[in-house]
């Protein structure tokens, strides 16, 4: 496989999977109880 | 609402996705990807979803979890009853997709039990093709398709969406990791990698490449559709519109890419060692959906080891994704009954009972069945215009600060989106309607205005315009039927 075009898919496939992976931490991560809710 | 099934955490993640990942997702990425220049596709395709279909995503999502209502009550409740007709529209434009939707639902469901019974990869494609769909048999497939997903949603949300979607998309995704392992063991497999991924930025030029993409964004994540705003009615306070609406389209997005790393790399291994591969590969790219899926697929499948095992694990695939989008499709239309008083109970069965009274011609015909994927696939990104035309009444920064972060999110959303609804949603709403009426002008500039042709400019503005007209005219009745409620 040519070097520009692994590079490429390793780039494509980061930003897809990387995005899906990252935005369901975060969204998990928001739906936690805050410190304050749970200190309650 | 209090007494109202809602979603869990991992309910609304799944069913956004299974309402995302569709039949597109498996046999129109890979087509399209391959047509219009592999890697510089992919970058505007990329950046599409942040500046259409994500910002649109955020939008119905918000719009759902606010109103808690279907389609039309929540364009009532945002910018008053004069504009139900608007969201009568959109959820017209869903419901005639869902009529034909069943019938691709059914083919995929008959060439699945092909593969496995009817011995389908030693069969001649074509004539298989042919045969099935001038038969009858599509019309008892269409119903069982129906019958799947109305008795799915009949079990409500958690009970019935909820779990089957936790059943359908990881299933799907396996079949899809395992599919695209076996396509890329192929000989000559990484030839069709190569080709796919080459970034080829000499081609951004191409305005066509850039139309394809927004569109591809567009259809594929069910941007515009209202079908995320429903599901959103059954979500919990608590859920991020931003963070759920994206990874629902970064899912989707890996599902597509999935779905052509296993095809074009299977074509390719096919025509592997043949003078003017590539050209050939552009050849079977350049068929349409149906071609590439029912006619092409099996070809390929028949040509390589254990491929009648392979061929039913990919059209298990695309049974799965199917209906899992199916079942948003039907749920909307369901929301809008129930919004007017009626029990899911009655709602499913008039819905049920209507999407396949209306799905027959398509079925039946396979003239009929394209001039609705012509004219109703379009009529989608009129829907999106509603939706921005709606947050543009709201006023953007009103809806940012007060519809899409609440007092339950963290997660922000900055001014970028007030810039993004005023200009660059607009500016890329009227340059894809306005290219797609250039290009099916041009193509054929002598019949154009036909209205009873297939695929003509003519056939699609009379059915837009005839829908409009006609729900402009019962506008005072639709409100009125879905204020019911509110007054009970």
């Amino acid at each position: 496989m040519k070097i520009e075009a692994f590079v490429f898919m390793v780039i494509i496939f980061g930003v897809c999977f990387g995005g899906f992976v990252f935005s369901l931490y975060f969204s998990s991560r928001e739906n936690k109880p805050s410190k304050k809710r749970r200190k309650k | 609402m209090n007494n109202r099934e809602s979603f869990s955490r991992w309910g609304i993640i799944f069913a956004g996705l299974g309402m995302a990942v569709g039949t597109g997702n498996l046999w129109r990425f890979p087509r399209i990807v391959a047509q219009y220049g592999s890697g510089a596709f992919m970058i505007a395709w990329i950046l599409f979803l942040f500046i259409w279909a994500l910002p649109l995503l955020i939008i119905e999502f918000s719009i759902g979890k606010k109103t808690r209502r279907g389609v039309v009550g929540s364009f009532m409740d945002m910018i008053g009853k004069n504009f139900a007709w608007m969201g009568t529209f959109v959820a017209f434009v869903t419901a005639a997709i869902t009529f034909y939707y069943t019938v691709v639902t059914g083919w995929c469901i008959k060439y699945f039990f092909a593969t496995c019974f009817q011995d389908l990869i030693h069969k001649k494609p074509l004539d298989f093709w042919r045969g099935f769909s001038s038969s009858w048999e599509p019309v008892g497939f269409h119903f069982f398709a129906i019958l799947i997903g109305a008795l799915i949603i009949y079990f409500g949300v958690t009970k019935g969406i909820e779990r089957a979607n936790k059943f359908l998309i990881p299933a799907l995704f396996i079949l899809l990791i395992v599919a695209c392992a076996r396509a890329l063991t192929l000989p000559g497999a990484f030839k069709g990698l190569n080709f796919l991924f080459t970034p080829n930025l000499h081609k951004l030029g191409d305005l066509e490449i850039w139309i394809n993409a927004l569109s591809q964004a567009a259809w594929s994540t069910g941007a515009g559709w209202g079908l995320l705003l429903t599901y959103a009615v059954y979500s919990r306070k608590k859920e991020n519109p931003v963070l759920t609406s994206a990874t629902l389209c970064f899912g989707d997005y890996f599902a597509s890419l999935l779905a052509a790393v296993t095809v074009i790399p299977t074509v390719f291994s096919f025509f592997s060692g043949q003078n003017l591969a590539q050209e050939k590969v552009m050849e079977v790219m350049k068929t349409d959906n149906v071609g590439l899926t029912f006619i092409w697929i099996p070809n390929l499948f028949s040509k390589i080891p254990s491929g009648s095992f392979f061929l039913a694990l990919f059209f298990l695939a695309l049974c799965f994704a199917a209906f899992s989008s199916l079942i948003s499709q039907l749920e909307l239309i369901t929301r809008i009954f129930m919004d007017s008083g009626l029990t899911r109970k009655k709602s499913v069965l008039i819905v049920g009972a209507s999407c396949f009274a209306l799905g027959l011609p398509s079925a039946i015909s396979l003239g009929f069945f394209n001039n609705q994927d012509w004219v109703w696939g379009m009529g989608l990104i009129v829907s999106g215009a509603f939706f921005i035309f709606l947050v543009l009444k709201t006023g953007p920064k009103k809806f940012r600060e007060e519809i899409i972060s609440t007092s339950e999110t963290r997660f922000k959303l900055g001014k970028g989106f007030d810039f993004l609804v005023k200009f660059i949603l607009p500016i890329q709403l009227i340059a894809m309607l306005g290219w797609w009426f250039w290009d099916s002008y041009s193509k054929d500039p002598g019949n154009w205005y036909k209205v009873f042709s297939q695929s003509t400019l003519g056939t699609v503005l009379f059915q837009w315009a005839v829908a409009i007209v006609v729900f402009l005219c019962f506008n005072k009745i639709i409100s009125k039927k879905l204020s019911k409620k509110d007054e009970n």
